[in-house]
C-alpha cells in the first residue's frame, strides 16, 4: 500500500532521515520505533505532504506522491494524527471532525460520524464543546477521529501514547487494534511506547538518529539485544 | 444629543471595523500585518469613482469597487506575500508597508494629489424619532457596515468554506492533512478582507464626500490599534474593538469639556492594551 524508498530529508543542514526506506502491506499495522529526535515524527510528516523531501521517492497505491501537496494525498485516502494530541483547538469537537470530513459528502458524513461516536462515546457526550477545553485523553481520541473522518485506507499515528494515563493508553491501543481488525484498515504507527506498539503490530522498524537500525516482527525485535538494550533497559 | 452621537459613533464605528477585518483575517492564515491593506481600501474609493463615471449608479459603484479590490487583494497575496512567506516575519511586514507607500503614491500619480469629492451629491433625508433628528448618511453607513458584517459572519460561521477558513487560522498543517487546500482558503481570505475594506472606502468616499491619495493612512493605523485590542486574528473581538472606537470617539468628542484629538484615542486605547492585557479583549 505504501512503499517508501530511500528517504532522505533535512531541516536546514541538518539530515533528519538518512536512507529510510521500508513498506507498508494493505491491511497491516507497522510500527516505526524510536528515541525522541530520532526522525519518526518528520518521517510521518514527510509522507503526509508537510515536509519537503530532499531526496528519494514515496509511492502510494502504486502511485509516485513524492511531489503532492498534503491536501491531495488527504483525498488519496492518507491520514495522519499528529503528535499530542494536535488538534483545532478554537473549533468545538463536532466542527473538528466536520473538517476531517470537508471532502466527503453529507451522507456519508452523517454515517462516519455515527461509526467515530460509537468507537469513541466520550466524544459524542462532549460535541459542542470547544476542543481546547477537553482532557489530554480526550484530545488523543479526537485527534485519531479527525484523522479517520476522511476515510482513510493508511491512517498514520505519532504517538498516540504520548503523556497519557496507562489505562488510556490501553483504551485507545485496544480501539487502533479493533479498527484494523474490523475493518482492514492500514495502520503506520510511531511510538516511544515500544511495548505497546509491538503488542499490536504486525511489523515493526526500529530507527536511531535518522538511520534504520533494525526491522522485522514483533518477536524477532523483541529477541534483538541491541534494541532490548537501547529501549526496554 | 446623546442618540445622535451613538449613531454616528456607530456609523464610523462600522468602517473601522470592516478595514480591521480585512487585517484581521489575514493575520488569522498568514500571521502577517498586512498594513497595504489600508491601501486597497483607498483603491475601493477611487474605484467607486470610476464606476460612477461609467454608468452612476451605487449599486453598481458598489459591485465595481468589491470586485476590484478582491482582485487587488488576491493580486497582492499571490505576487508580494507568497514569495516572502518563508522569511523573518519582519520582511512581509517591511515589504507591506512599502506596497502601501507605493499604492499611496500611484493613486497620486494618476489621479492627481487632489481631494476629489464624490460626482453624485446624495440627498440624505434625516429621521425624526421624536426631537431627535438622525442623519440619513450615518444610517445609511452603519446599515450597510452591518449587512457586510452578517453576511460575513454567515460565510465564517455557516459554510464549509467558513470552517475550512478557521481551521487554517487555527493550525494550518491540521487543516491541510484534513483535505483542505489552505493556499485557496488563504487567498480567499484575502479576497473577502480586501472587498469588504473596498465596500469601506466606498462608503467613505459618499459619507465625507471626498476621496484623495493618502486617505489610508488615518485608517491604517487605526485598524491596528483595533485589531490589538480585538485580539490579534479574532473576528469578534475586531467587531467590538471597532464600533467601540467609533462609538468613544463619538461620545468624547461630543461631551468633553475641550477639543480632543480624535484620532489619538485609538492609540491611546492600544498602549492601556498593551501594557495591561496585551493579548487584546478575545485572545485564541
Amino acid at each position: 500500500m505504501l512503499r517508501v524508498e530511500k528517504l532522505n530529508v533535512y531541516y536546514d543542514r541538518l539530515h533528519v532521515l538518512k536512507d529510510i526506506s521500508f513498506e507498508v502491506k494493505e491491511g497491516e499495522i507497522f510500527s516505526i520505533i524510536g528515541a525522541n529526535g530520532a526522525g519518526k515524527t518528520t518521517l510521518l510528516r514527510s509522507i503526509m505532504g508537510l515536509k519537503d523531501v530532499a531526496d528519494g521517492k514515496i509511492i502510494f497505491k502504486g502511485k509516485d506522491i513524492t511531489r503532492l501537496k498534503a491536501h491531495e494525498r488527504a483525498s488519496l485516502g492518507i491520514s495522519l494524527s499528529f503528535e499530542g494530541g494536535r488538534i483545532l483547538r478554537t473549533l468545538t469537537v463536532e466542527e473538528n471532525l466536520r473538517l476531517g470530513a470537508y471532502r466527503i459528502d453529507k451522507d456519508r458524513f452523517e454515517e462516519r460520524l455515527r461509526f467515530i461516536y460509537k468507537l469513541f462515546p466520550r466524544l459524542e457526550e462532549r460535541k459542542k464543546q470547544i476542543a481546547g477545553s477537553l482532557s489530554g485523553g480526550e484530545r488523543q481520541m479526537l485527534s485519531i477521529s479527525r484523522a479517520l473522518m476522511t476515510e482513510p485506507e493508511l491512517l498514520m499515528l505519532d504517538e498516540p501514547s504520548f503523556g497519557l494515563a496507562p489505562k488510556i493508553v490501553i483504551e485507545i491501543f485496544q480501539v487502533l487494534k479493533k479498527l484494523n481488525e474490523d475493518t482492514g484498515l492500514t495502520l503506520l504507527l510511531v511510538e516511544q511506547n515500544v511495548k505497546q506498539a509491538l503488542k499490536i503490530a504486525h511489523r515493526a522498524m526500529v530507527i536511531e538518529a535518522g538511520y534504520e537500525v533494525t526491522r522485522g516482527t514483533p518477536d524477532e525485535i523483541l529477541t534483538n539485544k541491541e534494541v532490548i538494550e537501547a529501549y526496554l533497559g | 444629543m446623546f442618540l445622535q452621537q451613538v449613531i454616528n459613533g456607530f456609523a464610523s464605528g462600522g468602517i473601522y471595523t470592516l478595514v480591521a477585518l480585512g487585517l484581521t483575517l489575514v493575520y488569522g492564515v498568514l500571521k502577517i500585518l498586512h498594513i497595504a491593506h489600508a491601501g486597497i481600501y483607498a483603491l475601493g474609493a477611487y474605484l467607486a469613482l470610476i464606476a460612477y463615471r461609467i454608468y452612476p449608479n451605487i449599486y453598481f459603484a458598489f459591485a465595481f469597487a468589491m470586485v476590484g479590490t478582491a482582485i487587488g487583494g488576491y493580486l497582492v497575496q499571490k505576487y508580494l506575500y507568497w514569495p516572502i512567506l518563508d522569511k523573518p516575519r519582519i520582511v512581509p511586514l517591511i515589504a507591506s508597508i512599502g506596497l502601501f507607500l507605493a499604492l499611496e503614491e500611484l493613486y497620486r500619480l494618476i489621479w492627481g494629489p487632489y481631494v476629489i469629492p464624490f460626482p453624485q451629491k446624495f440627498h440624505w433625508k434625516s429621521y425624526n424619532l421624536g426631537h431627535i433628528r438622525l442623519p440619513g448618511s450615518d444610517l445609511f453607513v452603519f446599515a450597510l457596515s452591518l449587512f457586510f458584517l452578517f453576511i460575513l459572519y454567515w460565510i465564517v460561521n455557516r459554510t464549509k468554506v467558513g470552517l475550512a477558513m478557521r481551521a487554517v487560522s487555527d493550525d494550518k498543517e491540521v487543516a491541510e492533512a484534513s483535505g483542505i487546500d489552505s493556499k485557496w482558503i488563504i487567498a480567499l481570505s484575502f479576497i473577502i478582507g480586501s472587498a469588504l475594506a473596498g465596500a469601506a472606502g466606498l462608503m467613505v468616499g459618499v459619507y465625507y464626500n471626498s476621496i484623495y491619495p493618502t486617505m489610508g493612512d488615518v485608517p491604517a493605523y487605526k485598524s491596528l490599534a483595533i485589531i490589538v485590542v480585538g485580539g490579534m486574528g479574532s473576528i469578534e473581538g475586531t467587531v467590538i474593538a471597532g464600533f467601540g472606537l467609533g462609538l468613544l470617539e463619538a461620545l468624547l468628542i461630543g461631551y468633553l469639556p475641550f477639543a480632543f484629538p480624535r484620532d489619538a484615542l485609538a492609540f491611546i486605547a492600544m498602549i492601556i492594551f498593551l501594557l495591561i492585557k496585551p493579548e487584546g479583549l478575545f485572545s485564541r
